[in-house]
């Protein structure tokens, strides 16, 4: 397994963060799932982990986290602090997956479920009120983003290790 | 080790914003300022594509919405007239006292440029902020109705916390009996409606306006909500009400600011 290149990582992180950004203010806050919305920043940090671990993992977690603080409504930081913890563990989790194709996508559901309540957590831990988020909601949260990472998953591995070097 | 550092520096994030007293800090104005314009530029290009693509998807939302909306163009035109006899009236009785339209304020419209964008979140963006001369603290309406207040306003654009938002209250007058209380956000559910007295005049239909108090963080007479439902909690003391928000925000494209902030 050849790691991608430094350019390539701090070229291509940045931008996918934007472009996930982008798409979740303004295709898919229009079309959510039985109410609930994706959560798709937090999707490509994952995406990012499971490519090139824990480091990673962290840094895009944190920086997906701090753009979703900063379009919300949310205190700064809230988001940064529960998408790097979840970063971390994902890319940490990367070593011990099974070997198989449906690994990763319910690695992506479980770690949404995880960030979503470590926000909801800590914005009840500040006195943010609980949000409003139910079960039910973050369930289909983690729904939305594992059918998402059929496409977003490729798509990040594409633009971390072009050249077809897998 | 990078993880460590990483969550220090979302604590002291977070603890900035708390020790800033419920403003928007310094910072995250900044970054606002360098996020925003890039966010709203790529979203020009993309918006469309979401509401079209929601459009498809709510396609049958939209007959029996329209179906609705003809109903209710239809009882307007009526309520119109009886509207326009009431204005002539109106407008004799205020000759009569002298009395000056104190009511009216300066606005700016503003489109919405993005919907709530996550599941926690309860604010929208609009295209209108300091360069207009929207400021922190202005109130929000659409349709005569209450959206919410700008917090984060820069100068391309600003931040609407609304109603629903758990952070959000606002203090009512029960059109019907004059009876006063609070209504507070309850994000994914009906924001709900606390009495100043326990044992008020409170009924399912009737309208709640802001009270405009001295020092309110709103002008007196924006249409609130609705009560929706009336109960009396297990003790049979107190009552438990809920209130249905007049305007509902993540709908419209287009709010006005109004240009007013609270006195002291």
């Amino acid at each position: 397994m050849t790691g991608s290149s430094a350019v390539q990582r701090w070229v291509g992180v940045p931008l996918l963060l934007l472009g996930a950004l982008v798409l979740q203010t303004s295709l898919f806050a229009y079309v959510p799932l039985f109410g609930a919305l994706p959560e798709l920043t937090l999707l490509v940090a994952i995406a990012v982990a499971l490519e090139e671990g824990s480091e990673w993992g962290a840094g895009a977690g944190f920086a997906a986290g701090l753009l979703i603080d900063l379009i919300g409504a949310l205190p700064m930081g809230i988001s940064a602090l529960s998408y790097c913890l979840v970063g971390y563990f994902v890319g940490w989790f990367r070593d011990h997956l099974p070997d198989t194709p449906l690994a990763p996508i319910a690695l992506v559901a479980a770690a949404t479920a995880a960030g979503q309540a470590l926000v909801l957590l800590l914005a009840a831990l500040f006195g943010q009120g609980t949000r409003g988020v139910g079960a039910l909601t973050v369930v289909l949260t983690s729904l939305y983003n594992a059918v998402l990472a059929i496409v977003v998953l490729p798509l990040v591995h594409v633009v971390l290790r072009p050249r077809g070097s897998t | 080790m990078l993880l460590i550092l990483l969550v220090a520096i979302a604590a002291v994030l977070i603890s900035m914003e708390f020790n800033s007293g419920g403003e928007p800090s310094a910072l995250r104005k900044g970054l606002l300022t360098v996020v925003k314009p890039v966010e709203s530029v790529v979203g020009t290009v993309t918006r469309p594509i979401g509401r079209f693509v929601s459009g498809i998807i709510h396609a049958g939302d939209l007959k029996a919405e329209n179906e609705l909306l003809t109903k209710q163009l239809e009882q307007l035109e009526k309520q119109e007239a009886d509207a326009a006899r009431l204005e002539r009236e109106n407008a004799e009785l205020r000759e009569l006292t002298k009395l000056q339209n104190a009511e009216l304020f300066e606005y700016v419209t503003a489109r919405v440029s993005s919907v709530r964008v996550t599941n926690m979140d309860w604010s929208i963006d609009i295209d209108a902020g300091t360069g207009n001369g929207v400021a922190d603290g202005n109130p929000v309406v659409a349709g005569e109705g209450l959206v919410g207040r700008v917090t984060d306003a820069t100068s391309g654009g600003a931040k609407v916390l609304l109603v629903t938002d758990p952070q959000f209250s606002v203090g009512v007058r029960d059109e019907r009996t004059g009876v006063t209380g609070v209504v507070t956000g309850r994000a994914g559910e009906r924001p709900t409606l606390e009495l100043v007295a326990a044992s008020a005049d409170v009924q399912e239909g009737d309208l709640l306006t802001t009270s405009g108090f001295e020092g309110s963080s709103f002008p007196a007479g924006i249409p609130v909500a609705t009560v929706a439902d009336v109960r009396t909690d297990d003790s049979g003391l107190t009552l438990k009400i809920e209130v249905e928000p007049f305007v509902d925000a993540t709908k419209r494209e287009f709010v006005s600011v109004l240009l007013w902030t609270p006195s002291g």
